[in-house]
């Protein structure tokens, strides 16, 4: 049985549908990601499954805001850093309109969605943990960030005192930052942001969670300090056996770290796939665009990149055929004849034109 | 954090000495100097100048500040022209009326402010947002001088729940120690002392809470509406934490920075709402005085009072700061 098996998974804010119909598993020490361009929907999930999503007041639900949708932005290379990445609702839009979350997301058995939520706050930061894109924004300013991570230990390990800043500094000491008692006792403005995700990343690791969801944890970095993160991301997950949700809109990090890929669009999978698989052989259009738009060193200087046009729609709409069909480059007739279906076993795809293509 | 406590109160006493060329440039430029009031109409010139010499009116302009300086720092304001006292006395002896007033209408300012505008940005748009807001609105509205006579005439004189006017019941015996009656009780243990000026001071301190209370309601909302948006909340939620921890640690550490500014400018304010309360409960404390130093124009009085309002007023903005650093790291380090 999979560690994490998400169903038909469907998120909406008022009229608006963030996610419409996602379905992935994630098996034990494995690491999965979840790929796609702003407002596909990828943060979205995560917060769903982490049961983070504002709750609509029940009965007297006002009408929520449409959701907000960035603009597409350049996939993987250079020109990422550039782009603010916005997450959809989980700012500070979301004191209005809660999400309605349906579809089953069963960690271990046990469908998180329904799950009472003291229930859920004992199993997050201990059995599934998160960690966040902007490093700064995600610690509290005015804790330190020992004390940041000594709660943790406190509220799931039962760990206090002395205990719990011994093994704070461990925790530290195992995400590579020097010196760890000392740093316990400084805040977050006093950290660079590779020292401040390698402290969310040892947050989100205190209590040896089985699955780790990370939510584009390198964007907001520099390339150097992207790779390091990644290596300790890796690290941890090879030697503790962890389960890693890896979201990114960076193929790059895909490649050289996930063992599986869902590629979304428009809040539904379009194609998934052993990563070796997807990258040897693209099948959905969506995917081909990514990968194209990769800067690559074994092209020439002067070859242009080839872009996905336009952008994402800001309506979810795939009743009336495939969402991606508007920036197509292969539409035809059967494409917005009506809803394409995921078909496939090991390399699934969302695409009635694949044989065509193929 | 030492060198931080060493700025604030440098900046402080600068502050400090430039009120006190205010208050000298004041006094200098006052129509008709000493001399007019001194002496008789018919006095020669001859006589003046041998007056103003004597009181030092003909030196230099900073010896004679320097001079004002030094009676200042001894806390020498002369005496009231109405009562002859010395000013520091009279001051002294009303003072503690008015502190403990303030301080009341703070504690139930912040005690209720906080929480009711805490619960509001979490209700927000339900009945009691909507009745905290409008309430405090109200709050801001009403003039504290109407108020507090509506609350004496209401609760004191129709319903006769408390007691109408000043600090104790007539010829009630009690010890001094702070100058605070409700504290004096309860440290020299005359539990019924404390009680009854307790009652004394609920609806003067209601009165003058008024306007705090409905500004940090309103401060607190915006505030924690903000911080609860913000990503480290959202970190904290995922880790699991009990709602108790997030809401003390998380939410309300954050939200607490611009609520201590706005508490430390409304202490400062609350002693001239104090003016107006007192003198509809006849509370006794430097309201009167002051009113009636203005009609009087007796203005070593209301030198003294100026002085004694602005050293408060810096003291409570230096705790403020101090408070801000103690809040925020951020504030702590040195630029």
């Amino acid at each position: 049985m999979a560690l994490l098996e998400v169903e038909d998974l469907r998120v909406a804010f008022g009229a608006a549908t963030a996610v419409d119909g996602v379905s992935f598993t994630v098996d034990e020490g494995k690491v999965v990601g979840l790929v796609g361009e702003s407002g596909c929907g990828k943060s979205v999930t995560s917060l769903a499954i982490m049961g983070l999503l504002p709750k609509g007041r029940p009965g007297k639900r006002r009408k929520a805001e449409p959701l907000q949708v960035a603009a597409a932005e350049p996939v993987g290379g250079a020109l990422k850093a550039a782009v603010p990445q916005s997450v959809p609702v989980a700012g500070r839009g979301r004191k209005d309109g809660g999400a309605e979350v349906n579809g089953r997301a069963a960690f271990d058995g046990v469908d998180l969605l329904t799950l009472a939520p003291s229930a859920m706050r004992r199993k997050r930061g201990r059995d599934l943990a998160m960690i966040f894109q902007d490093p700064l924004s995600s610690l509290n300013p005015v804790v330190p960030i020992g004390r940041q991570i000594t709660e943790v230990l406190e509220r799931h390990r039962g760990l206090k005192g002395d205990k719990a800043s011994k093994e704070a500094a461990n925790l530290l000491d195992r995400v590579g930052i020097p010196d760890p008692a000392r740093r316990l006792k400084e805040y977050p403005h006093q950290l660079s942001g590779g020292m401040r995700q390698r402290v969310l990343i040892a947050i989100a690791v205190a209590c040896k969670p089985r699955l780790l969801i990370a939510d584009e944890p390198t964007t907001a970095l520099d390339v150097t300090i992207q790779a390091q993160i990644l290596e300790l991301l890796k690290d941890l997950v090879d030697s503790e056996g962890t389960a890693l949700l890896m979201i990114t809109h960076d193929l790059g990090v895909v490649a050289g770290l996930c063992d599986e890929v869902n590629v979304l669009y428009s809040g539904r999978v379009v194609e998934s796939a052993p990563v070796r698989e997807l990258f040897a052989r693209p099948t959905h259009p969506y995917t081909v665009g990514l990968l194209g738009s990769i800067p690559r060193l074994d092209l020439g200087i002067h070859e242009p990149l080839t872009p996905i046009r336009g952008s994402i729609a800001d309506v979810i709409r795939w009743k009336d055929g495939c969402a991606f069909a508007p920036r197509c480059d292969r539409v035809a007739e059967p494409c917005v004849a009506g809803e394409p279906a995921l078909v496939g076993a090991v390399h699934a795809h969302r695409c009635v034109m694949a044989e065509e293509i193929a | 954090m030492l060198r931080y406590t060493v700025k604030r109160l440098l900046q402080l006493s600068v502050a400090l000495l430039g009120l006190s060329l205010l208050l000298f440039a004041w006094f200098k430029a006052l129509p008709g100097g000493p001399e007019n009031r001194l002496l008789p109409e018919n006095a020669t010139d001859q006589q003046r100048e041998a007056l103003r010499a004597s009181l030092g009116l003909d030196d230099p302009v900073w010896v004679q500040y320097g001079e004002f300086l030094g009676r200042i720092v001894r806390l020498d304001f002369g005496s009231s022209l109405s009562s002859g006292r010395p000013v520091a006395t009279e001051l002294a002896d009303r003072l503690p009326a008015t502190i403990e007033l303030s301080l009341a209408a703070m504690l139930i300012a912040v005690g209720v402010g906080i929480p009711l505008g805490y619960l509001a940005a979490k209700r927000r748009g339900t009945w009691l947002d909507f009745t905290a807001v409008s309430g405090s609105l109200l709050g801001t509205c009403i003039p504290i001088f109407f108020l507090a006579a509506m609350l004496k005439v209401v609760f004191a004189q129709e319903l006769g729940l408390l007691p109408t006017a000043f600090r104790l019941s007539a010829g009630a015996q009690y010890t001094d120690v702070t100058g605070l009656r409700v504290l004096d009780g309860l440290i020299t243990g005359e539990f019924d002392v404390a009680w009854d000026a307790l009652l004394h001071l609920v609806l003067p301190a209601i009165a003058l809470a008024s306007i705090p209370l409905a500004v940090i309601v309103r401060i607190t909302r915006a505030s924690v509406l903000d911080v609860v948006g913000e990503d480290y909340v959202r970190t904290a939620d995922a880790k699991g934490l009990k709602p108790a921890t997030i809401r003390g640690r998380h939410v309300m550490r954050n939200a607490m920075l611009p609520i201590a500014t706005i508490i430390g400018l409304l202490l400062g304010s609350l002693f001239a709402g104090a003016v107006l309360t007192e003198s509809v409960f006849a509370f006794g404390g430097i309201g009167s005085f002051v009113y009636q130093a203005t009609t009087e124009r007796d203005y070593p009085a209301l030198m003294g009072f100026i002085l004694v309002i602005a050293v408060f007023y810096v003291v409570i903005n230096l705790i403020v700061d101090l408070s801000y650093g103690f809040l925020d790291p951020r504030v702590r380090v040195r630029k």
